[in-house]
């Protein structure tokens, strides 16, 4: 492999590896054209970021489409319990004789809905794509640290997808305890179908998926790390990288957490040892096992667990404030406060996974303890909301698709994140613990919000990634019917918790004081909402290949990317790669241009280096 | 499989047209030099305006679903002494969190509204002011310290109640799919158990000299049986590993429960505070304005006991005990003329997915006046007089003596 080198001030060392040869001389100007590239190591085995971008972005997509098809399915069936469906039988078969979905299929869905939503969509699906595509050329880098690694990253994603779609087609059926899969329920085939063949790829999938995950964290960060351009202080990255770039962080140091609590599991359950259970009796036998504790899995799960929801957000977070900037015409508001703000999230996010745990038996004092360092979490998420509103303060805003999705991201992290001050207080969790309070929680300020931001990069970025536009007619229909059904399924669901209606439960809500109305209105929401993104797909694929060309810079935005060629090539930039002289957030500088931006990679005017030097 | 088949070709022909569709909309406006990438002023104008509208549509939808859930009909007020304090405090979260949610969704779509694309106008270069930013930290982090302070205090009187001799212990015993709670009997004292001691007569395992005397003869005839499976049937590969599993897991069980004779032999153990003990499957009947502690166990998997009328909420962990203290405040008559719903029932409900039927693991709860509850717990048989007459069909001798 050839030695790369992004920064122009150093000689580049002309590589004569032909897979690898970003690393260019800067006299070269046919970048990408020299050497043949076949079919398979252009689509499949690609190690061009930008490829592997959007592999992970349509493998992502269709993982997302499996776990939101489950999530009808059982909608149908909380909507009318026990009501037969026909459209269940078509898909389900067996597992919905005569149209009705059968209990433990239920729980699997829920479980591997919640699985793919959490790690194949918004972190593989997310980070994967986002990070891939938009490190290297935000910061000017010609690929990743290591494209080799990247292209593998890929590839263990992949293969856990596949592993994760082939066992909802196991004869004792999917994983089914919950996508936290708590322990004994998850260790014990006697105890739960599901806890046979397919809890055993369940894991083999999570496994690989944490693969993924080091190898693609590894990657980000050492390009971040090394690969920024000249002039590219880590003070003038755009936010998202900064989002991208603390993600990894939070991922590479809690993904093995969950590693290591999944060999655990596996280790009981195969080979008898007794790490999660102790004093068992199940289907008439006492088991030998004595000593362990099912609660340590859910420390090592949750310590995981808890930053994985950030590993999830802050990528949104960090598109939101890019694409808000950008179709604001304005400045991000506090940049250095987003990057503390980001910084303090992810380390609070360590300190907090006993939140989850507050009616497992834990002691009240160690309860105390992570209400307080839970709440902490308020102020910095408030500093980012209002630093969001007032973004939009005097700015001058365009309502491309991607800012009504980005607007969207900043109404729901407010939404669901208040919710999250009850929850974190240990005194008022016991009652909300594991009722429809806490889905719609979560649902909205981490499942809805982040894929809200996933939805803002796309249409953000789309032009970046294709050369060609979405369709924005479709995209405003998209995006105002999705953010309704969202808002209708998980706003109602805060009052069925009040209630203390739990979750996961297959029927029996007439002993909630009739909730089975808005059960089924709910439902109907969801069916919408469901449909509607059969509307995003079909522009997403119909606008690859027929959509209208895009120009160089469609958004008039002042990041690196905008600046490579609407053709992709490997290497990303023919010639030189831009020097960078600003920060990324130069919109409508009151300098007298009828021009509302400046490119990052634009020289200081004569006024501004005098202003630099006053300071 | 046709109707199918027909469903399939009408979802093709629909994508093919909508595709051709958007090709002639699309040519359309590149012919009128629409560019596809810009957006056009109808097009901010429109999107404003509906930001505007579904601000207004999301408040209505609060006003609406707190005006119809958020009441005593739909949401009880608390039955328990902790719970009423958890109440209130969930009252100040509420009007924190609605006054926040209101002040920055307006704000957030106000904006949006008000400084909409006019090409007219420059947007105003504001990249930070340390002052406003300092006060949206400080202020949150204020309201949090109250906010904090006010939980840890109404945590510590749910987790640490004063102590009352008089507390009722009981525990909640939990397996794949029904609970059983257990009475301490006249001794308020809940006598030992163990997973070993489990048979199908003894579901909760507990630790008497009889039902020691029956757990061994039960573990015993069924080690043999296993034991002469494996040793002379022709059984396949498979069937005959679960056998050999089970008869070591037969052997391991019996080790412990000759452990348990011994020490009741050598008069180490008595073995005799769950003489008293009753079992209980229908409905827990408690009395009111006695603080309960309830003790929980499981016998498989992960469940969890959710008595929401209560505010009680805790695990059942095999392997360890759990609790929660409480003191029911309002019988389920009241609660039946307070709600004006003569059906009404406490309930307790399984909380932790644990399996196929976890949505039906409930049981009743009834809160009554105390001499009820006496009268109700008299009638009950204690769990020496079950053993003793399980041992009378095995053909036991009983060691119990009843003392009544």
């Amino acid at each position: 492999m050839s030695e790369i080198t992004n920064n122009p001030a150093v000689e580049g060392h002309v590589g004569h590896d032909v897979h690898e040869s970003h690393a260019h001389h800067h006299g070269h100007d046919d970048h990408g054209h020299h050497h043949k590239e076949s079919f398979i190591t252009k689509y499949i085995f690609s190690q061009d970021h930008k490829m592997i971008a959007k592999q992970f972005l349509i493998t992502g997509m269709f993982m997302g489409l499996v776990g939101m098809m489950l999530s009808i399915f059982f909608r149908l069936q909380l909507g009318w319990p026990g009501q037969p469906m026909p459209i269940l039988e078509t898909f389900l078969g067996k597992w919905a004789p005569d149209g009705v979905l059968d209990p433990n299929f239920y729980l699997a869905a829920v479980t591997i809905h919640g699985t793919i939503l959490v790690f194949m969509v918004l972190t593989a699906g997310l980070s994967g794509t986002f990070s891939n595509l938009l490190i290297p050329l935000q910061l000017g880098a010609r690929d990743m640290a290591s494209p080799f690694l990247n292209m593998l990253s890929y590839w263990f994603f992949f293969l856990s997808s596949l592993l994760m779609l082939m066992s909802l087609f196991v004869e004792t059926g999917p994983a089914s305890a919950g996508w936290t899969i708590y322990p004994p329920l998850s260790a014990l085939p006697e105890a739960s179908p599901g806890s046979g063949l397919g809890m055993t790829l369940w894991l083999f999938s999570i496994i690989a998926f944490i693969v993924s995950v080091l190898m693609g964290g590894l990657n980000y960060i050492t390009t971040v790390m090394n690969l920024r351009t000249k002039g590219m202080s880590m003070t003038r990255m755009p936010l998202t990288v900064w989002a991208f770039l603390i993600t990894a962080i939070l991922g590479l140091l809690s993904f093995p957490v969950l590693l290591g609590a999944g060999l655990l599991l596996l280790f009981d359950r195969s080979m008898g040892t007794s790490f999660y259970l102790s004093d068992i009796y199940v289907s008439g036998q006492a088991l030998e096992q004595t000593g362990g504790s099912p609660v340590l899995y859910q420390h090592l799960f949750w310590f995981l667990g808890h930053p994985e929801v950030y590993i999830i957000l802050l990528p949104s977070l960090g598109i939101t404030s890019e694409v808000l900037a950008v179709n604001a015409r304005k400045p991000i508001f506090g940049y250095r406060a987003m990057i503390g703000s980001m910084l303090a999230i992810a380390f609070l996010s360590f300190i907090v996974w006993g939140h989850h745990m507050y009616v497992t038996g834990m002691d009240p004092l160690l309860g105390s303890v992570f209400t307080f360092t839970t709440l902490l979490i308020a102020i910095p998420s408030a500093i980012k909301a209002f630093n969001y509103i007032t973004t939009l303060w005097k700015g001058n805003i365009v309502f491309t698709p991607g800012m009504m999705f980005a607007i969207g991201v900043v109404s729901l992290f407010i939404t669901g994140g208040l919710t999250g001050i009850i929850l974190a207080d240990s005194a008022l969790d016991v009652n909300l613990h594991h009722t429809y309070f806490v889905v719609a929680h979560f649902h909205i300020v981490m499942g809805v919000a982040s894929m809200f931001g996933t939805f803002a990069g796309v249409y953000h970025w789309f032009p970046k990634m294709f050369g060609r536009m979405l369709n924005k007619k479709l995209g405003y229909i998209h995006f105002w019917v999705t953010l309704i059904s969202a808002y209708g399924v998980f706003f109602p669901m805060h009052y069925m918790g009040l209630a203390g209606v739990p979750r996961r439960y297959y029927q029996n809500f007439e002993f909630f004081s009739g909730f089975s109305d808005l059960n089924a209105v709910i439902s109907v929401f969801a069916i919408i909402g469901g449909l509607v993104q059969f509307v995003f797909v079909f522009n997403f694929f119909y606008s690859m290949f027929k959509g209208p060309k895009a120009p160089k810079n469609p958004w008039n935005a002042s990041t690196l990317e905008w600046t490579t060629p609407v053709e992709h090539i490997h290497g990303n930039w023919p010639g030189e790669i831009p020097t960078v002289h600003r920060w990324p957030y130069d919109y409508s500088l009151p300098n007298g241009e009828e021009r509302d931006f400046v490119p990052q990679d634009e020289p200081l005017s004569e006024k501004e280096k005098v202003a630099e030097h006053a300071h | 499989m046709l109707l199918n088949l027909i469903l399939l070709a009408v979802v093709l022909l629909a994508i093919v047209t909508s595709a051709r569709l958007l090709m002639v909309f699309q040519f359309a406006a590149e012919l009128r030099g629409k560019k596809a990438h810009e957006i056009s002023d109808s097009e901010n104008n429109m999107n404003a305006l509906l930001t505007l509208v579904s601000l207004v549509g999301l408040f209505s939808m609060f006003f609406y679903l707190t005006a119809t859930y958020y009441n005593e009909k739909y949401i009880p007020g608390a039955a328990s002494e902790h719970g009423v304090e958890v109440d209130s405090l969930l009252n100040l979260n509420f009007y924190v969190i609605t006054l926040a949610f209101f002040i920055t969704q307006i704000l957030l779509m106000w904006f949006a509204y008000k400084y909409r694309y006019n090409k007219n106008r420059r947007a105003t270069h504001y990249a930070h002011n340390d002052k406003l930013e300092m006060i949206w930290t400080v202020i949150p982090a204020i309201v949090m310290a109250v906010l904090v302070l006010k939980g840890l205090i109404v945590w510590n009187h749910t987790t640490n109640p004063d102590p009352d001799k008089n507390t009722l212990n009981l525990e909640l015993y939990a397996r794949q799919f029904d609970w059983t709670a257990r009475y301490s009997g006249a001794d308020n004292n809940l006598g030992k158990a163990s997973y070993t001691m489990i048979n199908q007569g003894n579901i909760l395992g507990l630790i008497s000299a009889d039902a020691i005397s029956e757990q061994l003869s039960i573990v015993r005839a069924d080690s043999l049986i296993t034991d002469s499976t494996v040793t002379n049937g022709f059984l396949p590969a498979e069937k005959l590993d679960k056998e050999k599993t089970r008869l070591r897991r037969l052997i391991h069980q019996i080790r412990t429960v000759v452990a348990f004779d011994y020490a009741f032999k050598s008069g180490s153990e008595t073995y005799a505070a769950s003489h008293d003990d009753v079992l209980v499957r229908d409905t827990i009947i408690i009395p009111v304005n006695r603080p309960v502690k309830l003790h929980m166990r499981s016998q498989d998997v992960i469940h969890s006991a959710y008595l929401p009328h209560f505010r009680v909420h805790m695990y059942c962990v095999p392997g360890s005990e759990t609790y929660f203290a409480f003191k029911p405040i309002t019988t389920t008559k009241e609660m039946k003329a307070k709600l004006n719903d003569p059906d009404f029932e406490y309930r307790l409900y399984c909380n932790n997915i644990c399996g196929a039927t976890h949505f039906n693991m409930m049981l009743p709860v009834r809160v009554v006046s105390e001499k009820e509850y006496a009268a109700w717990l008299a009638s009950k048989k204690t769990f020496a007089e079950e053993t003793k007459t399980r041992l009378a069909q095995l053909g036991l001798k009983t060691n119990f003596v009843n003392n009544n």
